[in-house]
């Protein structure tokens, strides 16, 4: 079984981090850009961004949500996105993000797909459904 | 705060609709009104007879934007809706009036932005939501 894409993260950071690349873009007015995110699989939401990407794109918060952290729960703006990806085969979808100390992608997102974390290699694959 | 005063939703109320609904005494009800007006949750509407008996009305743009910021406004607005039934769950709202619910919020997310994408529309959880967000590494 082949993976369908990896990502190095060889010289990410130290210790390695693996990270993907996910276009997004604002429900309001398309303007995709793209960016990198880290694997953490201990958020359980779909994607965690920086301040810094909500003003790359001009994001409007639509809400806010209760989250829990490491240090207790607490509200959190809501903030709705389209996201595409080629890598993974993910065509336009609508998601949401909060904002998080920096830019994560968690098991929301991560759902439903295969991946490989590969510590050997230091890289990160995606295997599509089909080879299975 | 009156949390009973989101029950009038968008229709414009006086002075004694407030008073009837929230039991207060006059006095206390004046403070509540002005305190309501300084934060810009109250609009007073131009009075068309009578100038003596003002008509108030919510403004929804403010009480979402307090509620986006993380202001007290989110828990007065759950309990003044009645949203209890919604209880830990994930609710859309537009108006002071319930659109969508669900459990999950990423489902949720895909229904009320599908077709089009309505600036008014507030996302927030009723309680401790069953399919909260955990987020173990911040």
């Amino acid at each position: 079984m082949n993976p369908n894409k990896c990502w190095d993260f060889s010289k990410s950071e130290s210790p390695p981090f693996p990270q993907i690349e996910i276009y997004l873009s604002s429900i309001i007015e398309e303007n995709y850009q793209k960016f990198h995110f880290k694997i953490d699989t201990g958020f359980a939401g779909t994607l965690g961004i920086t301040p810094s990407f909500i003003e790359a794109l001009d994001l409007k918060a639509f809400g806010s949500i209760l989250i829990e952290t490491a240090i207790g729960a607490k509200d959190t703006p809501y903030y709705p996105l389209k996201v595409k990806s080629p890598d993974i085969n993910l065509t336009e979808t609508l998601l949401y993000a909060i904002v998080t100390p920096r830019a994560i992608c968690g098991r929301a997102f991560l759902h439903d797909k295969i991946w490989l974390l590969d510590f050997k290699n230091l890289r990160f694959c995606f295997y599509d459904n089909k080879t299975e | 705060m009156a949390t009973q005063i989101y029950q009038f939703g968008q229709k414009a109320f006086s002075f004694q609709d407030f008073l009837k609904l929230t039991q207060f005494q006059k006095g206390y009800g004046r403070n509540v009104i002005a305190e309501l007006s300084r934060k810009q949750i109250l609009e007073i509407l131009p009075s068309k007879g009578d100038k003596r008996a003002k008509l108030y009305k919510l403004k929804w743009k403010t009480v979402r934007q307090l509620i986006i910021e993380g202001k007290e406004e989110k828990q007065a607005l759950i309990n003044g809706l009645n949203l209890s039934k919604y209880e830990n769950q994930y609710v859309a709202l537009k108006n002071f009036e319930l659109i969508d619910h669900d459990f999950d919020i990423l489902e949720l997310t895909q229904r009320i932005f599908k077709e089009n994408v309505d600036a008014d529309i507030l996302v927030i959880n009723v309680g401790i939501p069953n399919q909260m967000i955990i987020l173990e590494s911040e």
